[in-house]
């Protein structure tokens, strides 16, 4: 009993999951770039409590809180509105639609014969814009100004006018990069949210189709938002998203990837436990099927979760052609996966201590390819699949045509030349070029690199133990996958644990077969069409 | 629909029992072969089932009538809470014997047939992966094992029609030989087959229902019958009895020699991978059985984290595999007692779980009676 408690302090079971914490205090300790930012100074310690009905002292505050003397991309645009009273425009310059500023509010607003001298008649009457909101929090209406809006005061009046006047530069929506696909739509997202969510709205045309806007507690106010079919998405699932949205708490936010990974699932787990994706029709098809889909301002990505591997393993190109060709395409790419993983490992421990296992004719091609290398087969293997490694980080990094030169040329020059100089083997470098275009039979980028690495752990498992390694890694492997769950889904569903599924998960079936949401979804009443 | 944690679905506990029982009754009876028990395990292992069911029959009938939620807490009612824990620690040695015997075989075989190293460092090797399977849960050993029985089943049946030519019917005889190391064949193998029937009853919680629990024996029991008695029956039909007392895995033997009689190809130099599938299998039978274990000491002692129990047991496991395995001259005494336990063994395991079971059954019909009475 004694050594079991012992064990359990030893091992930390007892005990929940303490994060690492830096000893001193953040508050009081000056930056180290000493610029005059202060990080704990927030609006809110220093804000009045609304605005305040005094032009001079919101201008003041303003003034103040952006820094204008330093900061000139702000403007405190004064003028008299109507010819009668003060007015403040405050806006970012660059953020904001220039010509529709001019047009129409400062015209408008400056136009003498013209009646109404409250907020109230503002928006009525005066400042012909789509959107607009009052506001008397100053946390809103500064918000709203970083983000691109531009907020009116009037003096006299404790609330101003908000008008989304964002004009800012975007790019256009372009066909997708890293997705490339022969049938189907060809779009992608970009940078921008309302883009993104008009992509999906095209595509997804009911009122059922939800995007609900958050915000992050970080200093770059990310705007995220949560997408889903209401009725179709599980509502326990929704309500976790929204929690771990609002529970992130940091400095920054720049990217989806970064936020999946500040809503806490996986770990140090190396398989995604989301689906990232720049495909509208990609997202809408999960949309479809019960999943709840992420986005954010900033990042032309979208993370759809939760996600199964066999998910990770399909691309939009399968639902496309029609069922046969689509389950061939997925048989394919299941046995491209398959090699890739298994065939270096297998070799290493056929090579090195089974080597009654290959035929005479085999054995002889090795001993003659491997005469002259004076590395053991194991370090030549591991060496080789790491050079395959840099050199499709090298063809991804460098830019344009080059980048697919070099994997050309790193591929025949650099295998053709450690050949001729007793660095590899032929056969070693057939095995490891079989692997690479396994590896590239995966379409989700993540999930490549996660096999990668889990290819390497087995070939160390054959270098140690030959094909009891080999084996006693497959089913750790299994094992490990098994029990991993993507928030709350197993990561093998439908298979493991075996789950209603009303179409194949390994080939595909017929479309027409498609009629409910996913059943691992546990959405209420697996709503059929 | 995806139930939750530590709630299991009928098909993927179907599987894991399948693989068990197949184990059980196929690989690790092949360490108890060379008992000289002659050419009988045709009929032996077929009678060791249905004994094994009826008696299982007879513990289910306890645990649903009891309507408590599984076998444990049927020794709690039946025999008190103290002597209730005690049986329950029996069981869990029971599990660990069981995880033990198979590992053995293999570890055994490997040592002659492939690889030429110390017996501890295939041990070290087997307690890695042992370990690291425990760890993961048992719902991650059971996905696993979903995946592996395929692979087992298939490689068996593949086993089965290669070698069918060396078939010969005359080599059953003689049929039993000596009756009484017959009977006691017989018994002792249906108690090796126990532990793995008795799986859904311990885990009935999980399994949720009795209709569940049904289910899964329906499926499971008549597949691994069917699959259990081919094998031994091929076997015979191609070795007779003297035979087997050198052999350590008569069913490894029999692929190789047959595919080698089929000439240079492939599929003559497949018998060692086949092994190491076989192998794959048996280790995940090993970690069911010392998950199943850790859960049941884990109950007794209310702890909710059996992961610091598992990593003792695959310790536990690996020691007496390595003590089995090496001779240490100082023991003979101890390696007496341990062929003996592992002949006959197995009979300790009846009273433990019949006694309860018989028990509550009498309680039942007691209460039953007295309502009839009133």
């Amino acid at each position: 009993m004694r050594s079991f408690l012992y064990l359990e302090k030893l091992l930390g079971f007892d005990k929940p999951n303490n994060g690492f914490e830096i000893a001193e205090a953040e508050t009081g300790t000056p930056p180290l770039d000493a610029s005059n930012y202060d990080i704990n100074t927030t609006c809110e310690e220093k804000a009045p409590s609304s605005v305040s009905c005094d032009i001079s002292v919101n201008y003041a505050y303003l003034y103040g809180v952006y820094k204008k003397d330093i900061n000139p991309d702000i403007n405190l645009r004064k003028l008299k509105l109507h010819g009668k009273d003060d007015a403040l425009a405050v806006f970012m310059t660059g953020m904001v639609d220039g010509t529709g500023v001019n047009d129409f509010i400062l015209r408008p607003a400056m136009q003498e014969n013209a009646e109404g001298t409250d907020v109230k008649a503002a928006e009525e009457s005066t400042l012909p814009f789509n959107e607009a909101e009052r506001s008397r929090n100053w946390k809103e209406i500064i918000k709203a100004v970083n983000e691109g809006k531009l907020a009116f005061f009037i003096n006299g009046c404790d609330e101003a006018l908000i008008l989304d006047t964002r004009g800012y530069e975007k790019r256009s929506v372009e066909a997708s990069e890293n997705e490339k696909t022969v049938l189907g739509a060809k779009e992608a997202f970009t940078e921008n949210l309302r883009t993104n969510i008009t992509l999906l709205r095209r595509i997804l045309k009911t009122e059922k189709f939800v995007c609900e806007f958050k915000r992050c507690k970080a200093i770059n106010n990310p705007n995220v938002t949560i997408a889903y079919l209401s009725g179709s998405a599980n509502e326990l699932l929704i309500n976790e998203i929204r929690r771990r949205v609002a529970k992130i708490k940091t400095r920054g936010v720049l990217d989806i990837g970064t936020l999946v990974q500040l809503m806490g699932d996986g770990g140090f787990s190396i398989f995604p436990k989301e689906l990232l994706t720049e495909k509208p029709d990609r997202v809408a098809s999960h949309l479809l099927n019960g999943h709840i889909a992420v986005l954010m301002d900033g990042s032309p990505i979208a993370a759809v979760l939760p996600i199964t591997l066999f998910s990770l393993m399909s691309s939009a190109e399968d639902s496309y052609a029609r069922p046969l060709l689509g389950g061939l395409l997925r048989f394919v790419r299941y046995v491209g996966v398959t090699v890739s993983i298994l065939l270096p490992a297998y070799f290493l421990a056929l090579a090195l201590y089974h080597q009654g296992l290959l035929t005479t004719e085999v054995l002889y091609t090795i001993i003659a390819s491997r005469r002259m290398v004076f590395a053991s087969i194991g370090t030549e293997m591991v060496y080789l699949l790491f050079v395959f490694q840099l050199i499709r980080e090298a063809g991804m990094r460098v830019p344009g045509s080059i980048g697919q030169a070099i994997g050309i040329i790193g591929g025949l020059i650099l295998g053709q030349a450690a050949v001729a100089a007793n660095l590899a083997s032929t056969v070693v470098l057939i095995i490891v070029a079989l692997t690479g275009l396994g590896n590239f039979c995966v379409p989700d980028y993540s999930l490549q690199i996660a096999v990668g690495y889990v290819r390497i752990m087995f070939v160390i498992a054959a270098w140690i133990g030959g094909l009891l390694g080999l084996v006693g890694a497959t089913v750790i492997f299994l094992a490990v996958l098994s029990a991993s769950r993507s928030y709350g889904v197993p990561y093998l569903a439908p298979f493991i644990p075996k789950t209603v599924s009303d179409r194949p998960f390994l080939l595909r079936g017929k479309i027409s077969m498609h009629k409910r949401t996913a059943d691992y979804m546990n959405t209420d009443g697996d709503k059929t069409i | 629909m995806i139930k939750q944690s530590q709630k299991y679905g009928v098909a993927d506990f179907t599987k894991t029992l399948l693989l068990i029982l197949c184990t059980s009754s196929i690989f690790a009876m092949n360490a108890i072969r060379g008992a000289s028990w002659n050419n009988s395990s045709f009929i032996t292992m077929p009678i060791a089932f249905a004994i094994a069911s009826v008696l299982l029959t007879v513990i289910f009938l306890s645990v649903t009538k009891s309507g408590k939620g599984g076998l444990i807490s049927v020794y709690e009612e039946s025999m008190g809470e103290a002597v209730g824990k005690i049986m329950s620690v029996l069981l869990t040695l029971v599990f660990i014997g069981a995880a033990v015997l198979p590992l053995i075989q293999f570890i055994n075989v490997m040592h002659d047939l492939v690889y030429n190293v110390e017996i501890t460092s295939l041990a070290a090797l087997v307690v890695i992966i042992l370990a690291v399977l425990c760890l993961s849960g048992m719902e991650g050993v059971m996905g696993a094992a979903s995946v592996a029985v395929y692979i087992v089943l298939i490689s068996i049946l593949f086993m089965l029609v290669t070698t069918s030519e060396s078939f010969d019917v005359y080599r059953l005889f003689p049929m039993l030989g000596s009756y009484g190391s017959a009977v006691s064949a017989t018994f002792s193998q249906s108690a090796y087959l126990l532990p793995a029937m008795l799986m859904p009853l311990i885990y009935r919680k999980n399994l949720q229902s009795d209709t569940s629990v049904r289910r899964v024996y329906k499926i499971a029991l008549p597949v691994a019958f069917v699959f259990c008695t081919a094998v031994h029956l091929s076997i015979d039909m191609v070795y007779s009895y003297n035979e087997f007392e050198e052999m350590k895995m008569p069913m490894y033997h029999l692929y190789h020699i047959n595919l080698t009689q089929l000439g240079e190809g492939f599929t003559s130099r497949i018998d060692k991978l086949l092994f190491f599938m076989w192998l794959g299998g048996t280790l995940l039978t090993s970690a069911l059985y010392i998950c199943t274990a850790s859960d049941i000491f884990g109950r007794l002692f209310k702890k909710m984290d059996a992961r610091p129990v598992r990593i003792v047991f695959v310790i536990i496991v690996l020691c007496m595999c390595i003590i089995d395995s090496v001779s240490f001259v100082r023991f003979n005494e101890l390696y007496t007692v341990l062929d003996r336990i592992k002949k006959n063994g197995g009979i300790i395991l009846l009273p433990i779980v019949l006694v309860p079971s018989l028990i509550v059954l009498i309680k039942c019909r007691k209460g039953a009676g007295k309502g009839d009475e009133a």
